[in-house]
């Protein structure tokens, strides 16, 4: 429940709307309270004032707030850091998947992002705040993920840098038009590129590997040449075979990531489990709803219920999606951070607790946007 | 599938056996001390592979390899015993010229050209194949998987272990690399020539389509590789030129896949022109060209003998291919067997049968499928014999090895049991 109390001259009225955003882009500042606070660790601390200023977090849990700050007081809230949608085709104009050659180092996922996609107002009023918009698994080397913030000026997505450079090592990524037809064709070239200095970008290599034997080609590929992996969909994680088990033994040290999802209601309980599975191996794991704004929290949720510790959910929907993204600018609520903040009326990985402020660089966002039926400009 | 099994029955066995809550020891995991801790095998029988047999014998393995092998042994003390007195133990079989135990079931042939000797078959292994699991129910515990048919000069092949940490699979084989000149391969979109009926493989269109257009090829492709070598300039990959000058300098072996006679001698005319020597994969009409293979000191891995190799035709021409082994022996040629992919007929061990029912001596076809299937690929002096300082790979026969009735009940890579059907090692004597 939102309650609004006044303690300075400017009121926001019901819900921070045009003035108080207005208020917010002028550099104004904004205090909010709430019961709960979740910490970088993914539990949840004190409540207290959460303090925003020019699109950045300016403190956290203090115990007054600041004198001439606009406020927003929940019962019962709980703060959380945006959601992140490390890897997705949310909004994209046009396909993801450029076929014409294996090997696309250069592609760049930004050049089919289109910033007025309605996909990005829902996934914005669905708590999403941070994507990774990811070429697709077609290609060897597919190209730079983009790093797109769900919300901007005037609403609007916006395009804020290129993230991680996209693998796929599964079958897709082969196909016998085109050379190479096989892992055994392209992992030289692979590893020539890795060894070079062509391949530069943020975050950890993505990549695409399914079986167990396609996440052992990954990890054994990438950690030679010194490169920090995120496994995209690693479903072979889950095989009882105790050689997976020595795989993930071998690599604790270079600390591999994941992301997983999206999963729906008829997931097998198999896959539900892969992100538990992937935490025992020592895997941070991160959640991908690939272009459905409603499947992430609900991903998170039911990989709970496939046996997630709660802060690991959390953490993988904030922080480890940052992490996978190479970004160090949001995931968690600090000082410092942009201000991409959700705030609940109750366990935020509860489906029944709602969603009851979301801000996107400190701009808070209109609620009934997630469940808009307007059609996209941008994609049939 | 079944190695996670057998390892929990066999942690229960050991832990049940040696409870030693004094000493525990936080730096060994269970594995460690199992790994270190001396096995000792009682069996009816010890084949050795070179011949000797210690009957009955034992063999003694510590530290994933073996320790003491003979009719009694000096045994460490605080050894385990496996008792198999009733039955024959070999060592693990090795294939040289398998085609299983690969990522793409349907063939990993890079498609895109004729020439890629530079490519590795060891980037193409799937540790996590379900056909190793068939191979070891067979009794193989070693295999090389060779080049692909479908590229005219095809990658070089690798050698791993059907088990065990993958860690310690991969061994260090002398690398060949295989030429294919005809179309023929046993498995889809292997093929050297067009494909039909619309199969996946549309680089193959483009192939040759003859045994004359692909030695083209074959003797093209090291005209290049020469030029390259005068001149530093190729129009082609340089690193598949490179790789052939290594054939032609005799650090990498050259193997020709040829089952018909006039394949065979096919490859000798097109190697004569370069000065190479080469291995002869499959083989099926070697007999035919007996006097050839004889002169030359051609090493054959021969097999498996297909349908057309009409088996009835054995009983009136002497030179059929299900007779080869034992003429191969007579003349003194080496040679070892290979299932390829293990279609049709079965596994090694069923080779290993054909062979002995067409008149090979049962001690030179365990040899053929053990010890000189092991020289075969430079690995001979660490895997295919039951003796002191080779790996701990055996198998334990439910009857006389390679009998149409007989199976491997226990096979054992690098001292850990990867199929145990009678729990042998979750059973243990003091």
């Amino acid at each position: 429940m939102l309650l609004l109390s006044v303690v300075t001259a400017l009121a926001i009225a019901g819900s921070p709307g045009p003035a108080g955003e207005r208020f917010v882009r002028q550099g104004g500042t904004l205090a909010i309270r709430v019961d709960r606070i979740a910490k970088p660790d993914g539990t949840f601390g004190p409540g207290g004032w959460i303090v925003v200023k020019g699109g950045r977090i300016e403190s956290v849990g203090a115990a007054e707030a600041p004198s001439g700050a606009a406020v927003l007081e929940f019962k019962r809230g709980v703060a959380t850091p945006g959601f992140i949608d490390a890897v997705t085709s949310l909004g994209a104009s046009g396909d993801l998947a450029e076929t014409a050659r294996a090997f696309t180092p250069e592609v760049q996922a930004g050049d089919a992002f289109d910033a007025d996609h309605t996909d990005f107002r829902k996934a914005a009023a669905g708590g999403i705040t941070t994507v990774g918009l990811s070429p697709s698994s077609s290609n060897v080397v597919g190209g730079h993920v983009a790093i797109v913030r769900t919300s901007g000026e005037q609403g609007l997505a916006v395009l804020t840098g290129s993230g991680p450079l996209r693998f796929a090592l599964t079958p897709s990524a082969f196909d016998f038009e085109r050379p190479p037809t096989s892992r055994m064709g392209a992992l030289p070239q692979l590893r020539d590129l890795l060894a070079g200095d062509k391949l530069k970008a943020p975050g950890p290599c993505l990549v695409e590997a399914s079986s167990p034997d396609e996440i052992r080609v990954a990890l054994e590929t990438f950690e030679k040449a010194g490169r920090e992996v995120a496994l995209l969909r690693p479903n072979g994680a889950n095989d009882p075979d105790e050689g997976v088990a020595e795989l993930f033994e071998r690599s604790k040290e270079s600390h591999p990531l994941a992301v997983v999802g999206p999963f729906t209601l008829s997931t097998s309980a198999r896959t539900l489990a892969l992100p538990q599975t992937l935490t025992t191996r020592g895997v941070a794991v991160a959640f991908s709803a690939n272009g459905n704004p409603a499947a992430l929290r609900l991903t998170a949720a039911l990989a709970v219920r496939g046996g997630l510790p709660a802060d690991k959910a959390l953490q993988a929907l904030t922080a480890a999606g940052a992490r996978v993204l190479g970004l160090d600018d949001c995931g968690a609520l600090e000082a410092g951070k942009r201000a991409d903040l959700l705030v609940f009326d109750g366990d935020p990985l509860d489906l029944a607790s709602s969603l009851d402020l979301v801000l996107v660089g400190g701009a808070a966002q209109d609620k009934k946007a997630a469940t808009t039926t307007e059609r996209s400009k941008g994609t049939p | 599938m079944i190695a996670p099994l057998l390892l929990t029955v066999l942690l229960a066995g050991d832990a049940g056996a040696r409870p030693d809550p004094q000493r525990p020891n936080p730096n060994r995991s269970d594995l460690d001390r199992l790994r270190s801790e001396a096995i000792v095998v009682q069996a009816a029988e010890v084949r050795v592979g070179d011949g000797t047999v210690f009957k009955p014998g034992v063999v003694v393995l510590q530290e994933g390899r073996i320790a003491a092998v003979g009719q009694a042994p000096p045994l460490p003390s605080g050894s385990r015993t496996i008792d198999c007195s009733k039955q024959i133990v070999t060592a693990g079989l090795v294939d040289a010229a398998c085609q299983l135990g690969t990522c793409q079931r349907f063939g990993y042939a890079e498609q895109s050209s004729e020439v890629i000797p530079a490519f590795d078959a060891a980037d193409s292994i799937d540790f996590f194949s379900k056909d190793l699991d068939e191979l070891i129910r067979d009794g193989v515990t070693t295999i090389y998987v060779t080049g692909e048919a479908s590229s005219v000069i095809s990658s070089r092949g690798t050698a791993v272990k059907t088990g065990g940490p993958i860690a310690q699979r991969r061994l260090a084989a002398t690398p060949c690399v295989k030429v294919t000149l005809s179309g023929e391969s046993s498995r889809r979109a292997t093929f050297n020539t067009p494909p039909f009926r619309g199969g996946d493989v549309t680089f193959s269109v483009r192939r040759p389509t003859t045994r004359m257009g692909s030695a083209w090829v074959f003797r093209e492709a090291f005209h290049d590789a020469l030029r390259f070598k005068e001149t530093g300039k190729t129009s082609g990959d340089p690193a598949q030129m490179r790789a052939l000058l290594d054939v032609m300098e005799g650090k990498v072996k050259l193997r020709f896949q040829a089952r018909e006679a006039a394949d065979i001698r096919s490859a000798q005319r097109d190697c004569d022109e370069f000065g190479l020597t080469f291995v002869l994969e499959y083989g099926n009409e070697t007999g035919e060209c007996l006097d050839l293979v004889t002169s030359r000191k051609i090493p054959v891995i021969f097999g498996p003998p297909r349908d057309g190799d009409s088996q009835a035709s054995q009983f009136d021409d002497p030179i059929t291919a299900w007779q080869t082994p034992k003429l191969l022996a007579e003349r003194g040629v080496p040679f070892c067997l290979t299932a390829a992919d293990a279609s049709g007929e079965g596994g090694l061990s069923r080779q290993a049968g054909f062979a002995i029912k067409n008149g090979l001596d049962r001690a030179r076809a365990l040899r053929a499928v053990t010890t000189d299937a092991a020289a075969m690929i430079g690995l001979d002096k660490r895997i295919g014999r039951l003796a002191e300082g080779f790996d701990a790979d055996l198998v334990v026969w439910s009857g006389e090895p390679f009998d149409d009735v007989s199976r491997p009940v226990l096979v054992v890579i690098n001292g850990r049991p990867v199929l145990d059907v009678e729990g042998r090692f979750a059973k243990e004597k003091s």
